[in-house]
């Protein structure tokens, strides 16, 4: 597919937590509590009219859900901020110096003078509806190996509360994580194509690495912006894999492209939209349960004729979805559970009857198409939705905010917000940037994977650069021994994990011990799979205590030669063979860990001779 | 424009350029593009205030060589067709909502300013009074299912500029309201000073005809996450379906959007510097819960009932020369001999624990306190002089220690269970009214439930 030729426009917004000590506006602990909550509150957000004085459609939408938040508090944390009821406490020096460096790193301007914003989220993720986020960096630019990609923002913010659980309209939100410091980074629509998108997601990511950042799954998100010529802006949120960057691309493309000729084709064929039909009667005597339980308990059935859309439905937009489909997402969004229409297999609803009825009542032909919706209050919004939908696509494209899915397809989520939606934090002064000229850009991962190329074999030096180690090496690596130290972390531990062994409970001081008593010839660089394993079951023992417990005391020259001596003794079929490998196994069996195995290969190889 | 440097303002003005105008500023290489916002007063009064089209606000300071023109294109996206149509549907329904209907109960709405009823508008600066019965029905659509809402803006200050001529303003206003027969009025107010006015409209205004409800907010109303809709939505469910009249206060029971608590005017007090849940009842009990959905629980029995027939007692007199004294260690006699100097007519103390001053001697270290108490012996003498409690919660008693009874026997009267700011309120309205003879007489007895005799075992 030729993306240039299509007007292809993409840019993308990636959001990483900072590991900072305290969080961006109070000094609770910036991590996910390990601890059971300790109190819940109950909310609720309204719409309010932005700084602008319009309303924000947005903000709007999502009031019109009367949604009920119940806020999870945990105590290490979270204090009065985190549930708004104390306004914020200036913004924390660390996170802002971080997100500084990331605006030199990324060659952008940056503010005189920075001002806090809030910027509105009405679904309940934030306690006070709305986001603290401040411009660090404008203008800035980044090299890729498909031209330059310019850098539109630079921003520091408060990271949202993560979602527990949702039952109609009530909504369970854990505050912990309300109030992590985040950098948010955006590029201007200068992304190529959909592998340029992942190539510049990773690169931004790479960069970020180099600093104080939390890692692991979720402490990086990425989203992305997609339009086509006669498509839309489009906002895809929550994609946290890099690799499906391009799929989610391509499948957007697709979308668009097919809403495009979709349109045409509507046009063509005189298609119209009807006003919404309340069919209740229609439906009265249905032996279908679903329809049957809502009539039951007082709801409606609502329906709309789609003149000349007779099989459009379920027309595939992209791999994976149909216009139904995509209808459907809709339906849910407004809070029904889903809808019924006649480019489906009737049968399966055991309705077939029912809308030969309806077909009549409502004056429709073969070739158009009839939705139902059934329910109580909701329904009545769904169907409107619905129907609204249908109307755009006599326009063709909506701009919309949408999410990803696991299979890269993607689903409405809410309307695209405006610049309305952003207002001042009027609880922080604003801060001068000029506190912050001296700060110093970190070397780049690039720089650093070459000046580790001069300590490390090759094949090491990537694993170590990716490495949620990358720190600990830089620092330990200058006193011992960089092999031993790389392949601790890069190998060693990992298959510890994989064995199933606690190793974040491991800090730099073990490590260091660890390395230490090596360096010192206490115990062998075998040993120290064996020493971890200690460590991890009890992390806070005296390096010394935890060498005796693992048995690796290092043994003599001489004790070495007395088990040599000892298995040669036991074993003179062997030794008759000139079997090495079968010797050193035996020997090792015993003395792994205790004493350097390129001495006992040695002495092995002395005895046969 | 106020908080620009000179050098700025100077700049704009020959421009022709005015707040909320689109500029562009360049500066060496960079050209920034945007509106241009008043300033605060904190930060550089140098650095001009821009919102850029992506919706964030800069700072940036002008130094020399940097060039400042006025745009000519608009940067904001016009308001959507579909955003337009929402609005104007929602508009209609506001109107059609704002009909009088005489099924309803009709409720006036008096502000006196505060965080629940102001926004900022954020192009100008100015905070916007958005205190027509339109604003206000905007901002609560809810309000007009429980009643038919009349608005008024009487004051539009924070609370902590409140004085005794405010206190007198707000009580005519609520009188002709009463006059006019509404059936119930909510004075929207600011938070820090609620419970002295709370209390000084319970003595100024006595056997009123119906419920006269004070309600604030912590956060203010153009914030999704204010208080303020549950605290005035309660107010007036609280109106609209209780037989209760009189003045109290509603705000905030938990930190949760769930309950609100009615809680007695001259009872009360903030306790929070900035939680929803700051106003607790003070050695009393809330007089009812008022939750959501509307469900009203009365906490206590003994309340004035809702009499539209009762004609009001309306007395507004406030003595100025009133002042709260509080008592703290390491005092000097001269605290005391500034109140008579001056010639104070009323002077409420905020002892320690059961009502007590420093007094004695003990040592060469206190040997200063002998004067304490002759100044003291003289404060007593001109003025009227109440002890009251920094405790907070608890009653007043000077007989239990020798300390207590060398204040009684000074002329210090307690003030039993009342908080330092009701009988602050209270001893400025009977002096103001009656006179400082019949105000020694009245200050601890019981007028408007501002005492109880009974301490109840909460």
């Amino acid at each position: 597919m030729n993306y240039q030729t299509l007007g292809f426009k993409c840019g993308i917004e990636i959001h990483q937590r900072l590991d900072t000590e305290k969080k961006l506006f109070c000094s609770c602990r910036p991590k996910f509590s390990e601890d059971k909550p300790t109190k819940e509150i109950v909310r609720r957000l309204r719409t309010v009219p932005g700084e602008l004085g319009e309303v924000d459609i947005a903000a709007f939408h999502e009031f019109l859900r009367g949604r009920k938040f119940i806020y999870q508090i945990f105590d290490k944390e979270d204090c009065l901020v985190e549930t708004d009821e104390e306004p914020p406490h200036e913004m924390n020096e660390e996170a802002l110096v971080l997100g500084l460096t990331v605006s030199k790193m990324l060659k952008c301007e940056i503010p005189d003078e920075i001002h806090v914003m809030r910027k509105t989220v009405i679904d309940g993720s934030n306690t006070t509806g709305f986001q603290r986020t401040a411009l660090v960096g404008l203008n800035g630019k980044m090299e890729t190996s498909k031209g330059v990609v310019r850098i539109s923002n630079v921003s520091v913010e408060e990271e949202s509360a993560g979602i527990v659980s949702q039952k109609d309209s009530n909504i369970v939100y854990r505050l912990d994580r309300l109030g992590i410091p985040l950098v948010e980074i955006g590029t201007f629509p200068d992304i190529r194509d959909p592998e340029h998108a992942k190539e510049v997601a990773e690169k931004i990511g790479m960069l970020l690495r180099s600093l104080k950042v939390q890692r692991g799954i979720g402490t990086i998100r990425q989203d992305i912006n997609v339009s086509i010529r006669e498509g839309a802006r489009i906002e895809i949120k929550g994609v946290q894999e890099l690799d499906m960057i391009p799929e989610i691309i391509r499948k957007e493309v697709q979308r668009q492209i097919s809403l495009i000729e979709l349109k045409d084709e509507l046009k063509r064929k005189k298609a119209k939209i009807s006003d919404i039909y309340d069919v209740t009667d229609t439906f009265k005597e249905t032996k279908n349960k679903i329809i049957k339980n809502s009539i039951s308990s007082g709801g409606k059935v609502f329906a709309i004729k789609l003149e000349a859309f007779g099989g459009i439905l379920k027309k595939e937009l992209c791999e994976g979805k149909t216009l139904g489909n995509e209808l459907a997402d809709y339906v849910r969004a407004y809070g029904s559970k889903g809808m019924i229409h006649t480019d489906e297999n009737l049968e399966k609803y055991g309705l077939v009857e029912e809308f030969e009825k309806l077909r009549k009542e409502m004056n429709a032909s073969e070739s158009d198409a009839i939705v139902i919706i059934a329910g109580g209050k909701e329904a009545e919004t769904s169907i409107d939705a619905v129907r609204k939908r249908c109307i755009k696509l006599l326009e063709g494209v909506p701009e919309e905010t949408r999410a990803a899915k696991p299979d890269g397809t993607t689903k409405y989520a809410r309307p695209l917000p405006g610049a309305g939606r952003m207002y001042p934090e009027t609880d922080v002064p604003p801060i001068s940037a000029k506190l912050f000229k001296k700060i110093k850009i970190p070397e780049t991962l690039e720089k650093k994977a070459k000046r580790f190329l001069k300590i490390l074999p090759e094949e090491m030096v990537e694993p170590i650069i990716k490495s949620e180690y990358l720190f600990e090496f830089e620092k330990l690596s200058k006193k011992y021994d960089p092999v031993i130290v790389a392949n601790t972390f890069i190998s060693i531990v990992k298959d510890l994990k994989r064995e199933g062994f606690e190793v974040e409970k491991l800090n730099e001081n073990v490590f260091d011990d660890i390395f230490l008593s090596v360096k010192k010839g206490k115990i062998s660089k075998e040993g120290i799979p064996e020493i971890l394993k200690v460590f991890c079951r009890n992390p806070n023992l005296k390096i010394d205590d935890a060498i005796s417990m693992a048995g690796l005391k290092k043994i003599t020259e001489e004790e070495l030669e007395k088990i040599i001596d000892k298995i040669f003794k036991e074993n003179p079929v062997l030794v008759r063979q000139n079997n090495f490998s079968a010797l050193m196994g035996l020997v090792m069996k015993i003395v792994r860990g205790k004493i350097d195995g390129k001495l006992v290969a040695e002495k092995i190889k002395k005895k046969l001779k | 424009m106020e908080n620009y440097s000179k050098k700025i303002k100077s700049i704009l003005k020959k421009k022709g350029i005015k707040i909320g105008d689109h500029i562009i500023v360049k500066k060496g290489k960079t050209t920034y593009d945007g509106i241009i916002l008043p300033r605060e007063k904190v930060g550089d009064p140098d650095c001009i205030v821009l919102k850029l089209s992506n919706g964030y606000n800069i700072g940036v300071k002008y130094t020399k060589g940097v060039k400042i023109e006025k745009s000519k294109i608009k940067i904001y996206r016009e308001i959507s067709e579909e955003a337009k149509f929402e609005l104007g549907k929602w508009k209609t329904r506001l109107k059609e909502k704002m009909k009088y209907d005489p099924k309803k109960p009709t409720i006036s709405i008096l502000h006196t300013g505060g965080t629940i009823a102001s926004r900022i508008d954020y192009r100008t600066g100015a905070v916007i009074s958005s205190f027509t019965p339109e604003d206000i029905i905007g901002m609560f659509p809810e309000l007009t299912e429980i009643a038919n809402i009349r608005s008024k803006l009487i004051e539009n200050m924070w609370s902590d500029d409140m004085r005794f001529a405010n206190y007198q303003k707000i009580a005519k206003e609520i009188a002709k309201e009463i006059k006019r027969g509404v059936d119930g009025i909510i004075v929207t107010h600011g938070t820090d000073t609620l419970h002295y006015t709370s209390a000084a409209l319970s003595f100024m205004i006595q056997d009123s005809p119906i419920p006269i409800i004070l309600v604030g907010a912590q956060r203010s109303s153009d914030r999704p996450s204010s208080d303020a809709f549950l605290n005035l939505i309660c107010a007036a469910k609280f109106i609209a379906s209780s037989d209760f009249s009189g003045v109290a206060v509603c705000m905030h029971e938990s930190s949760s959007d769930t309950n609100c608590l009615i809680l007695p005017g001259t009872k009360c007090r903030k306790l929070h510097s900035s939680a929803r849940y700051a106003f607790k009842a003070v050695n009393s009990r809330p007089i009812a819960r008022v939750s959501e959905d509307g469900k009203i629980e009365f906490l206590v029995q003994n309340y004035m009932k809702k009499d539209k027939n009762r004609k009001p007692k309306i007395k507004t007199k406030m003595e100025e020369k009133v002042a709260i004294l509080k008592i703290y260690t390491n005092m000097y006699p001269d605290i005391f001999e500034f109140f008579s100097k001056a010639r104070y007519k009323g002077i409420v103390i905020e002892g320690t624990g059961l009502g007590h001053t420093p007094l004695h001697s003990t040592g060469k270290e206190t040997k200063i306190h002998n004067k304490i108490k002759a100044a003291l012996a003289r404060l007593a003498k001109k003025s009227v002089v109440v002890m009251t409690t920094q405790t907070i919660f608890g009653r007043v008693n000077m007989n239990v220690y020798n300390k207590g009874r060398d204040l009684l026997e000074l002329g210090i009267i307690p003030g039993e269970d009342m908080t330092a700011e009701t009988a602050f309120v209270k001893l400025a309205w009977l002096i103001g009214n009656f006179g400082a003879k019949k105000a020694r007489e009245l200050i601890n007895k019981n007028l408007v439930g501002e005492i109880s005799e009974k301490s109840e075992v909460l």
